[in-house]
């Protein structure tokens, strides 16, 4: 007989998900500011090459928007705009020469993204006018469920000082894994009050996992080979709507993961403008990334954070909460054999409830 | 035209300009501000600076009694990508009503042991650390007693045992569970907040006899010379910063000040950084902007 996933039970889990609900309604965006934070923005005006080489030598994964004529944020540029971008240089679909490339700005580009969204919505995606952001007294219930319902990565909070929102002050921007980092810290001596926290992960219906260990009818779980082309990899990123992909070799043995934040490496010597997407390989572009000086927390070798199915959901969680692990690979003991991936906003969508 | 946005130059709450800092801050702060402080004890308890002190070792029995005085970094005993580096931070607890006889047990160790009161009328100043075998020790002097714990970052509960009973001081953070069980919360920061209060009488010096109006420099101003850069601003503002920084506290002398850097290898770019306070939390803000072609 199967392994059969014994329910745990109903109570815990509501217990559990009144009392962090309880401290995320009762808690602000104010507490996810450190106590000297730094936040880099750019102006909309750059040329979009120059902005990608600024978030890979600041090794940013997103930067908020600012428009001077404005006076306001106006939105963000991430790593899925530069996979945007060069899909679109391959398809030709942006159609301009060299010389305009190098001065395409980034207000052009988010321009010409509404025109391609219009083309993506069948897909059922949304797609958001204007800038998504938070103000620091917002709770921390209210940031994380803007951030899951919008399908973003981090979220600016933006403080307004004066009545007619003129002279915004960017202050932060709030992703999931610092509102886990709340969560973590607060009740991670008093573990009792979450009884989930100490059941295996595999236990608990979250993340994406292989067909024999999850659930037959959920998401099938992506995984590609390490000469699968870099285009193929985006085209997954893209239209499978995940952050990252494990990388296998002919076993299912997990080598490496490929990121959206793992595009902005291209900038790098200007990969970007000399290769065709087909030709190159994800093992191609993933060395190129090699000696990047990522601040964090990808050691060398440790670029894919694992865990196994037994460990307990607050191991799972505690992981998730260091700044820049967006997903937790989960792979068998000692082969490395992939089995699932648990992300930030599965751990999220399974607290709220 | 004009300058480039208004929100660097204009805006920021302008917090007191300068602070008696008391000069360089010791290597780790007590939590002297969070509410610890029993209510009629004065405000000067914040923040108390101790010495460094050689440590009496505490009497173990065995189990596992956490060693109080570990001023550097504690590395947690979990894997290294487990837990993140824990650094231990020393906390006070006073319970200050009365009683001969006050232990402390707490969620730190899982409520697995009790730490007792000793009296010691001596040595009022040097709270010590003795631990027998179940028991944490508050040191008393005058009316009230104190334990000193060394403590990672997080929120804890706690509940006083004064001779013999369960006791909580309902003044401060609590919590009371669904059988009507009350504990005290503790919360322990990596780094003392700013106490916006404390700085109410600060009277700021008078401005220097200088002419502070708001219209823009005309060419007559740029043939002077620019003020001279005080000597505290060759900080980095723009430079990357390392995350495991981010608990330094800036010089107050630096918020508020617009620093700039240009034209680096043939990209006509520029970064605008200024650092200004939000609050009790201080933030960088970096701009990058297109230079125009003049």
């Amino acid at each position: 007989m199967q392994d059969a996933t014994h329910r745990i039970s109903e109570t815990d889990i509501q217990i559990s998900r009144h009392c962090i609900s309880l401290f995320l309604s009762t808690h602000s965006a104010y507490d996810l500011l450190p106590e000297l934070g730094k936040v880099i923005a750019l102006d909309v005006n750059l040329p979009v090459k120059q902005a990608f080489h600024i978030l890979y030598e600041q090794g940013i994964p997103v930067a908020p928007l600012w428009d001077s004529d404005r006076g306001q944020f106006v939105g963000v540029l991430s790593a899925l705009d530069f996979i945007l971008i060069l899909r679109e240089l391959g398809n030709h679909g942006l159609n301009l020469t060299e010389e305009e490339l190098e001065k395409h700005t980034i207000s052009a580009w988010k321009e010409g993204k509404q025109q391609l969204c219009k083309q993506m919505d069948a897909h059922g995606r949304p797609f958001q006018r204007g800038l998504i952001h938070a103000c620091p007294y917002d709770s921390l219930k209210d940031v994380a469920l803007k951030i899951l319902q919008n399908e973003v990565a981090t979220v600016p909070i933006i403080h307004a000082s004066s009545h007619d929102g003129s002279f915004p002050q960017l202050l932060h921007l709030a992703s999931l894994s610092g509102i886990l980092k709340c969560i973590c810290r607060h009740f991670r001596h008093s573990s009792s009050s979450l009884p989930i926290l100490q059941q295996p992960v595999c236990k608990i219906r979250l993340g994406t996992w292989v067909p024999k260990l999850g659930d037959p009818n959920g998401r099938p779980l992506a995984m590609l080979r390490p000469n699968a082309s870099l285009s193929s990899a985006l085209s997954l990123l893209v239209e499978a709507r995940v952050s990252s992909i494990p990388i296998v070799d002919d076993n299912d043995l997990l080598l490496d993961t490929y990121s959206r934040s793992d595009i902005t490496a291209l900038a790098k010597n200007r990969a970007y403008a000399l290769i065709h997407l087909d030709e190159m390989s994800i093992h191609q572009a993933l060395q190129l990334g090699q000696d990047a000086n990522f601040p964090y927390g990808f050691f060398n070798g440790h670029r894919c954070q694992m865990c196994l199915r037994s460990d307990s959901l607050q191991k799972v969680m505690e992981r998730l909460a260091n700044p820049g692990v967006r997903r937790i690979i989960i792979v068998e003991a000692g082969s490395k054999h992939v089995e699932g991936i648990i992300s930030l906003s599965d751990v999220f969508r399974f607290l709220l409830g | 035209m004009g300058n480039a946005s208004g929100k660097e130059g204009e805006n920021g709450p302008g917090g007191p300009s300068a602070r008696s800092d008391g000069g360089d801050p010791a290597n780790y702060h007590l939590v002297g501000d969070m509410g610890i402080s029993p209510p009629e004890s004065p405000r000067q308890l914040s923040p108390v600076m101790f010495a460094p002190q050689i440590p009496i070792a505490p009497l173990q029995r065995g189990a596992e009694v956490p060693p109080a005085f570990n001023y550097p970094r504690m590395n947690s005993s979990h894997g290294h990508l487990d837990a993140p580096l824990e650094k231990g931070i020393p906390t006070l607890i006073t319970w200050s009503d009365g009683g001969k006889d006050v232990a402390v047990e707490g969620s730190w160790d899982n409520w697995s042991s009790r730490v007792i009161c000793v009296v010691n009328n001596q040595k009022e100043d040097q709270p010590y650390f003795m631990s027998e075998f179940f028991r944490k020790v508050l040191q008393r002097s005058g009316k009230d007693h104190t334990i000193l714990l060394v403590l990672p970052s997080g929120v804890y509960q706690y509940k006083f045992i004064v001779d013999g009973e369960w006791k909580h001081i309902s003044d401060l953070p609590c919590l009371t569970d669904d059988m009507g069980q009350t504990v005290n919360l503790l919360d322990v920061n990596d780094y003392v907040p700013e106490n916006l209060e404390s700085v109410s009488e600060f009277e700021a010096p008078p401005s220097p006899d200088s002419s502070y109006g708001r219209s823009f420099p005309v060419d007559e101003d740029f043939a002077k010379e620019p003020p001279a850069l005080p000597p505290q601003s060759h900080v980095a503002v723009l430079g990357p910063q390392n995350n495991e920084d981010s608990s330094k506290k800036p010089q107050h002398v630096l918020l508020n000040h617009l620093f700039i850097e240009k034209g680096w290898a043939s990209q006509s770019l520029v970064a605008l950084g200024l650092t200004h306070r939000f609050q009790s939390k201080y933030v960088t803000v970096v701009l990058y902007k297109p230079m125009r072609k003049q």
